[in-house]
């Protein structure tokens, strides 16, 4: 899935692990939300267990059970 | 996935717990720095796992973040080598191992022998010993076909051999020669005559002319087939003489049994000799040396075997046991059955090919000495074979 603009990348495994790439950091990291930002946005991720397996400077990966993802500039 | 927590084991990381302050942010802040965090925890708990030579480095973002880090748990290799710098015993045990690993892995530990059943083998070990493959020996030094071809030089019995290194163990298979039967020259005439006197039972004539019949009494030296056999035209042909010609014969079997005897017999207490061989090298466990007066010794060897395959490590226990020698007398039963045994032994033996039909045995004392004489009825075989010389 391509999405807010052609910098960032991000790829969903079922509903349980998302790959972002071109991320430009974390807004807000709990076991029920994780919230980054991108370079034309942020991207929500709710739902249960969630954790941020990997970190690095552009990219990181969400696992968990993932119920929503929300999109807003 | 198995390969980068290798290299992350290989490298070493810590983990990490993070208490008050942002931990978005000092996540963040690590990220633009290009320390790469996983496992990251949320707000609650607080904390992640990072390259053990990037944590220190970690400390100023957490500071900026406002945040306080705690090492919680250390993972990997540079850390279980650091552990180990304290407990140096570990450390030298293991060099050591592996060195020794390295030192018995260039040697031969045993020497796997299979394949024969009349050349025992202590004759076939020894004989690979002076070849150069024995339980110690450098791998490196040992040659198969060389082996081989000096072991089958010793051993001329061995038809066919092959040692085969299987890791530190010597796998040698022998197959024995086949005894090859006598070559009989037809080509050269002979007569067949009597080996002992007798009553001729019955005859089988292969080749030559019968000149007995069953019924005949002949003496030793007789002869019984002759080489010269007439044609149909009345010419005359010398042949090679062979017959079966069984006959009723007479032996007796004498034996002198001394009655008075010394018999070697226990004296009691014994020495027990123990050795460890290892890898060919004898080093004694007991420091007792040989009994003097008169002793036997029994000795035997307790091999060391884990999943069938014989470790280089045995030991040889030899035990020396006192005797002396106490004059006893026999009884004529006793005597008696020593005869018997020695008849029994001799039918089997000196008296091979020859059936015994009937025994008439009787005995006699002379002095000390018991003498038993058996009368024996036996069929035999009684044609021999006897050259015949030819001019020209």
């Amino acid at each position: 899935m391509q999405c807010l603009n052609m910098a960032t990348h991000m790829e969903i495994n079922g509903n349980s692990e998302a790959k972002v790439e071109g991320c430009r950091g974390v807004l807000e990291y709990d076991d029920d939300i994780v919230r980054i930002k991108t370079d034309k946005g942020v991207v929500r991720f709710s739902g249960r267990c969630l954790a941020i397996k990997c970190l690095t400077a552009d990219s990181l990966v969400v696992a968990g059970s993932i119920t929503c993802i929300e999109f807003s500039t | 996935m198995f390969s980068l927590k290798l290299v992350r084991w290989l490298l070493g990381y810590v983990r990490f717990s993070l208490k008050g302050g942002n931990p978005e942010r000092f996540y963040n802040y690590c990220a633009r720095g290009g320390f790469a965090l996983w496992d990251i925890m949320g707000r609650r708990q607080g904390g992640a796992c990072v390259g053990a030579r990037s944590y220190k480095r970690l400390r100023r973002y957490a500071k900026r973040a406002g945040c306080r880090l705690r090492v919680s748990e250390r993972h990997g290799l540079p850390f279980a080598v650091l552990h180990a710098r304290k407990h140096r015993g570990i450390a030298v045990g293991c060099i050591a191992f592996f060195l020794m690993l390295r030192v018995l892995s260039l040697r031969v530990w045993c020497v796997n022998i299979s394949g024969n059943s009349k050349i025992a083998v202590s004759d076939i070990s020894n004989a690979l010993t002076l070849a150069g493959l024995y339980p110690g020996a450098l791998k490196k030094d040992i040659t198969a076909e060389t082996v081989e071809q000096k072991t089958m030089l010793k051993l001329p019995d061995i038809g066919w051999m092959s040692v085969n290194m299987r890791g530190c163990i010597a796998d040698v298979s022998v197959e024995e020669k086949d005894e090859s039967p006598k070559i009989i020259d037809k080509s050269m005439p002979c007569n067949i005559k009597a080996s002992a006197s007798g009553q001729v039972i019955s005859t089988q004539v292969g080749a030559g002319t019968l000149l007995v019949k069953k019924g005949d009494a002949v003496v030793k030296g007789q002869l019984l087939v002759s080489s010269v056999v007439e044609d149909v035209f009345g010419g005359n042909t010398l042949k090679h003489a062979s017959a079966e010609i069984i006959a009723e014969t007479s032996r007796t079997f004498t034996k002198e049994i001394n009655m008075k005897r010394g018999v070697r017999e226990p004296a009691g207490g014994f020495t027990v000799m123990r050795n460890l061989d290892f890898f060919g090298v004898s080093f004694p466990l007991t420091f007792k040396t040989k009994p003097k007066g008169d002793c036997d010794v029994a000795a035997c060897r307790k091999e060391l075997r884990v999943f069938g395959n014989l470790l280089p490590v045995s030991v040889y226990e030899e035990k020396w046991s006192r005797m002396s020698v106490k004059n006893v007398t026999l009884t004529e039963k006793q005597a008696r059955e020593e005869a018997e045994k020695a008849l029994d032994e001799a039918e089997s033996g000196e008296l091979k090919g020859v059936k015994v039909t009937q025994a008439r045995p009787s005995y006699r004392l002379s002095g000390d000495k018991f003498i038993y004489t058996a009368k024996l009825t036996c069929e035999e075989n009684i044609a021999e074979e006897s050259g015949i010389f030819v001019e020209g």
